[in-house]
């Protein structure tokens, strides 16, 4: 059975971008606009982010594991957030935040590298896709961009890998900067049918076409009007996206990671911590955007390979799961609560059931984000209606 | 008539002695680097008879000595809660640098070793049976982990498998610990048919279940060294059913149910070819007969890497250079290739963690990816500083510009003229010609350092 692989970048792709394009209709849309893709590795447990607190069944089944009703911080009568997720209950009084309940597939699978193939990919649970979602529209739709997606920090390419899409992966923009001046310019257009060697070279050459453009146009920390972000990765990560974008550097899609949320044992500290630093970078990430009012250009959402089940373990943690809750925040989000929260007493086999195919979402996106033609492997999909302004 | 004369023509290749070129790549792929004394010692051996010679040279161990804290855990003398500020800061102080040790020791082991065969196989494994100190948080039981792996790593895959299921520092990485008969932990028996022996498809969710309950009570007794326990009182007796047998099984009983499929053979083999030969044109047919092989062989790994170096595909140019290093394998590799042995590997660790190998730290149970996902924009301007500055010399532990004083001794006829040195240079360092144009009539250090610098210089 064939896991996708890298495959090699044929280098016409490349030298293409230097000639003017074809006019393509979907070349303007992705214009000025920016998704904010927010992995959370390893499974994040829904269940104590979107908390029910007014149902009984949540702290029988979490004796240990269950958020304190006093602490939670309600949105309403019966959901609220974990304690430590200030930030994006700040963002949900404003009307930005959208919290999409139960989201999750059919035949939702439970292995980790799996189920996030399946995310990236778009793909049914038995289907094996050469490609990224997002590296499918990008291939379908040459832009005049040097950069269609960018990795903040050492993470995967995710929903960017495959062949066809021009992204490159930067911890630190000022460091990419000076040392991505030294790595020698490709010569000519060598073609090979080497895989390795040819993928090696178009990575080079991404390299250097985006030194330059981040050189011409980033703006310097110095002069950067940010609100202050922790030394945390995450928020760094955050911090920087904010610098790109406030920068008019124009790149698409911006993926970032926080992980690891596969609480098998101890959840308790390990998850507020992640929220925490989720919470508050998210919300430092609004405020900087406001700023250089670039807040209803930038859609954030959130995904993760599956949620986790509500009985907890006997290492006081959670086990691999199912459906869960995701975000869609942006200021030109509608706030409010989406789907359904999945019922605590009709489980999946201890798992819980989802009401919201995590597809919708990538469609919602595509054609009411982007407001492109639909893409093959989602049209069948519904989208979620009045999602975004 | 055609089919047989390219059969004939195939075999007698096999009879040629190695040149330069063949010796790289058999080294490469099998080791760190080329060593140059392999050079001459093969250039006088057939294919076969050169395989055979490394297996020979491979049996033993040759390591570094082991860090004087391998045969003890670190103790604590109370429970963290009852520990003062002072003493959790002493404590974890402590743990940080056995695990700067632990990967020292193994990178270091790594260069000086003269069975490279052997500590190549053994990052295989580890990369296969995956542990991390970072979740183990034990850096003696990784130390034994390791061992394990070694002494098996050219052994018999079926006493591996058996072993490391009962390897402390496995069963608390993937959770075993916590795997009672009243409350099951899954996670071991997912992720041995998932990526240890089968695969994916191989198995249903109600396998998992079942070989789940036989794993039950495999611990590690905290209290008592951190020694593998068979505790029976969370052990479920109970009958299983699993791949279509029924019995009262025990961990041992699935594994051995498990290896009993061919397609656990297959499943090897198929990393071994993605891993010796090419990783994204692989040739089933090829597989299914190594495969056979191996199982035949009762998992003997000797057998199935003979079969993958002895195999066609192997030795085919369009199958030269189409492997990108890993981190360890550049670093360890070029230093290697022209014998400098620095005595501190501190800033060789870092330089693989930096570029996304973190040995004893696989990112997660799957292990490093390899392949095109070691080359990101990242990365790749990272590799290109850290051959500069091999080049120079004078950082890594290394003096100024002992990669130029060590290479005269890589050219042991010195009566080479010009253009022979070049193309010897060239073959002895990389699988393809070289992208950038470089000058015959250059100085040999000019040369070198292009070579290394040379994209194709990270493919092997």
């Amino acid at each position: 059975m064939l896991r996708r692989d890298f495959l090699s970048y044929v280098a016409t792709s490349g030298i293409a971008l230097s000639f003017p394009s074809i006019v393509n209709a979907n070349q303007d849309k992705f214009k000025n606009k920016t998704l904010v893709l927010v992995e959370l590795k390893g499974g994040n447990d829904g269940v104590n982010t979107l908390i029910p607190y007014a149902d009984p069944l949540y702290y029988k089944l979490r004796p240990k594991l269950s958020i304190n009703k006093d602490k939670v911080l309600k949105i309403n009568d019966k959901f609220g957030f974990h304690p430590s997720m200030k930030g994006m209950y700040d963002i949900f009084k404003d009307g930005d935040l959208a919290c999409l309940q139960g989201v999750g597939y059919e035949n939702q699978n439970r292995s980790h590298f799996r189920s996030i193939e399946i995310w990236e990919s778009a793909s049914n649970p038995n289907e094996y896709l050469d490609d990224g979602w997002i590296t499918d529209i990008f291939s379908k739709n040459k832009q005049n961009n040097v950069l269609d997606g960018l990795v903040m920090g050492k993470n995967t390419l995710g929903p960017m890998f495959g062949q066809g899409i021009n992204t490159i992966t930067i911890d630190n923009p000022n460091k990419f900067i000076k040392s991505a001046k030294h790595i020698k310019k490709n010569r000519g257009n060598i073609k090979t049918k080497n895989k390795a060697l040819s993928f090696l070279l178009h990575v080079k050459d991404e390299i250097e076409k985006s030194q330059k453009i981040f050189a011409q146009k980033l703006i310097s920390e110095s002069s950067f009007k940010s609100t202050e972000f922790t030394k945390a990765k995450f928020s760094q990560s955050l911090y920087q996206s904010a610098r790109i974008i406030a920068s008019n550097i124009d790149i698409p899609v911006i993926k970032v990671s926080l992980g690891s949320f596969d609480t098998h044992s101890n959840q308790g500290r390990t998850h507020a911590n992640l929220l925490q630093e989720l919470s508050q970078g998210l919300l430092k990430f609004k405020k900087t955007l406001q700023i250089y009012d670039k807040w209803k250009d930038v859609l954030v959402v959130t995904y993760s390979e599956f949620g986790r089940r509500v009985y907890e373990n006997a290492s006081n943690g959670t086990d691999h799961g199912k459906a869960s809750v995701h975000f869609a925040l942006g200021g030109s989000v509608r706030g409010g609560l989406y789907g359904k929260y999945p019922s605590l007493d009709n489980l999946d086999n201890g798992n819980l059931l989802y009401n919201l195919d995590f597809k919708t979402i990538y469609n919602t996106i595509i054609l009411d984000w982007w407001k492109m033609t639909p893409l093959a492997r989602t049209k069948n999909f519904d989208k979620i209606a009045k999602l975004l302004i | 008539m055609l089919k047989f004369i390219c059969l004939i023509a195939l075999s007698l290749t096999f009879l040629f002695a190695l040149s330069v070129d063949d010796t790289r790549h058999l080294m490469s792929r099998t080791s760190f680097g080329i060593d140059k004394n392999m050079v001459k010692i093969l250039s006088s051996k057939n294919k076969k008879d050169a395989i055979n010679f490394l297996f020979k040279i491979n049996q033993n161990e040759d390591l570094q000595p082991l860090p004087n804290w391998a045969e003890n855990s670190l103790k604590r003398d109370k429970p963290f809660k009852m520990m003062t500020a002072s003493e959790k800061k002493k404590y974890f102080r402590e743990l940080r640098k056995r695990i700067v040790d632990l990967k020292e020791w193994w990178v270091k082991s790594m260069l000086d070793t003269n069975s490279p065969m052997r500590e190549k196989l053994t990052l295989f494994w580890h990369n296969h049976f995956t542990s991390s100190v970072k979740k183990v948080k034990s850096p003696s039981l990784m130390l034994e982990q390791n061992q394990l792996l070694r002494k098996y790593s050219l052994g018999n895959f079926r006493i591996l498998l058996h072993k490391i299921s009962k390897n402390p520092a496995m069963i608390l990485y993937l959770d075993n610990q916590s795997n009672k008969k009243r409350k099951p932990n899954e996670n071991y028996a997912r992720e041995v048919m998932e990526l240890f022996t089968l695969g994916e498809g191989h198995y249903s969710e109600t396998d998992i279940k079942e070989a789940a309950r036989a794993f039950s009570g495999w611990r590690v007794n905290r209290k008592k060294g951190n020694k593998f326990v068979f505790v029976k009182k969370l052990h479920d007796f109970g009958k299983k059913e699993f791949l279509g047998e029924t019995g009262n099984f025990d961990g041992d009983d699935i594994l051995d149910i498990i290896l009993e499929k061919k397609q656990t053979a297959r499943f090897i083999t198929t990393k071994f070819y993605k891993e010796f030969i090419n990783d994204s044109d692989i040739n089933e047919l090829e597989i299914d007969r190594i495969a056979d092989i191996f199982y035949n062989s009762d998992y003997d790994i000797k057998t199935l890497l003979k079969g993958i170096l002895l195999s066609k595909d192997f030795w085919d140019t369009k199958n030269r250079g189409v492997l990108v290093k890993s981190p360890i394998e550049l670093i360890v590799g070029t230093l290697r290739s022209f014998d400098i042995h620095p005595k501190n590997t501190k800033g060789l660790v870092r330089a693989s963690k930096n570029l996304k190998q973190d040995i004893f730290n696989p990112p997660n149970v799957k292990g490093w990816d390899g392949g095109t996902s070691w080359l990101d924009s990242n990365s790749i301007i990272f590799r290109n500083q850290v051959v500069s500055r091999f080049v120079r010399g004078k950082e890594m532990g290394m003096d100024k510009n002992m990669m130029m004083k060590k290479s005269n001794s890589i050219f042991e006829d010195n009566n080479l003229n010009r253009n022979e040195r070049f193309k010897f240079m060239q073959h002895y360092l990389l699988a393809l010609t070289p992208i950038s144009k470089i000058s015959h009539n250059d100085k040999m250090r000019k040369i070198i350092s292009e070579f290394i610098k040379d994209p194709v210089y990270q493919l092997k």
